[in-house]
């Protein structure tokens, strides 16, 4: 079993099955918020789920949604995003975003920032976002 | 029958051509005195009389919906400018006036690139910008809440979207979408107000 398990680890390591592109975030200044954007495109067939975002940059990194509340806007925090197989999810301004709260550093345009995404079944994917100025 | 057909007609031909805004709303005598980014008091919005304003409601700390606004404003105000269109104001108001202080707004502008030669970010205390935002019909509720490791509770809000094209006069004359502002439409409302 145990040999199994290392066997499928390795096939994800050579072949990723969850693609993440587009990774951006917004400029902001330390001690404020910004907010991280990126596609995941799941060339599996199988369903995958983000569960986690981590990074040192901030002190607190959290998955939400933008949602309207009739003519409001506001923002939840949500435990997991499911991206179906064989799709791409989007996440964007003004729907689901990854939260940076609380910046431990200046972020300025043209910098990349490292992430980790952890997803249900690809395990840990290590990113680099565009800080961007939009 | 006929007459009152052809004047009923011509009335609203003229109307429609009078005026392409679908409000006319003064915005009172009253003065609301706020703070900009400058720590200079503002007198809102007198000051902005004989003035063109772009006006918006935001808060420094939301990381997706007000950044949009405040992009929007940046990029009408750049395109304004690159069309000859004089005379205009953009304004952003913090509906958070406990976080949002002079400085912070500064930040904010400085880290954004915002070009300040005619764009202002206001606050003001509490009373005033509460009585404000009544008077503009602006909503922002605390929503969300997060604690960070070491204890402070950060907080969002549930808020408007709203964007004001006030005339010279200090009317109202159109609300937009401030997270949705489309460039090309309030160029043109900014050029029939010229």
């Amino acid at each position: 079993m145990t040999a199994v398990i290392l066997f499928l680890s390795l096939i994800n390591l050579l072949s990723p099955q969850i693609k993440i592109e587009n990774a951006w975030m917004r400029n902001a200044s330390r001690g404020t918020n910004s907010a991280l954007y990126f596609d995941i495109n799941n060339t599996s067939s199988r369903d995958d789920e983000l569960i986690d975002v981590s990074s040192d940059i901030a002190k607190v990194v959290q998955i939400h949604e933008t949602y309207k509340q009739g003519e409001n806007m506001g923002m939840r925090k949500v435990d997991s995003i499911i991206v179906k197989g064989k799709s791409i999810f989007h996440l964007s301004p003004a729907g689901f975003h990854v939260m940076v709260i609380r910046l431990k550093e200046d972020i300025k345009a043209g910098d990349k920032k490292e992430f980790v995404l952890t997803f249900r079944h690809q395990g840990k994917i290590k990113i680099k976002a565009t800080v961007k100025s939009d | 029958m006929k007459p009152l057909f052809v004047l009923l007609s011509a009335i609203l031909i003229i109307s429609g051509c009078a005026s392409k805004f679908d409000r006319n709303d003064p915005l009172g005598k009253k003065s609301f005195p706020l703070i900009s980014q400058d720590s200079t008091v503002v007198n809102f919005p007198q000051d902005y009389k004989g003035k063109t304003m772009v006006l918006g409601f935001i808060f420094t700390n939301c990381p997706d919906v007000c950044p949009l606004t405040s992009h929007n404003f940046q990029m009408l105000q750049e395109e304004a400018k690159n069309k000859g269109i004089k005379g205009v104001n953009f304004v952003l108001i913090s509906f958070d006036p406990d976080r949002d202080k002079p400085w912070v707004l500064k930040d904010y502008a400085k880290v954004r690139g915002i070009d300040e030669s005619n764009f202002k970010l206001l606050t003001g205390d509490k009373d005033t910008i509460r009585a404000l935002m009544r008077k503009m019909q602006i909503v922002a509720v605390p929503g969300d809440t997060t604690k960070t490791s070491d204890g402070e509770l950060m907080y969002f809000f549930v808020h408007s979207d709203k964007a004001f094209l006030i005339d010279k006069d200090n009317r109202v004359r159109s609300e937009y979408r401030g997270s949705k502002l489309d460039i090309a439409e309030a160029i043109k409302d900014l050029q029939a107000l010229e």
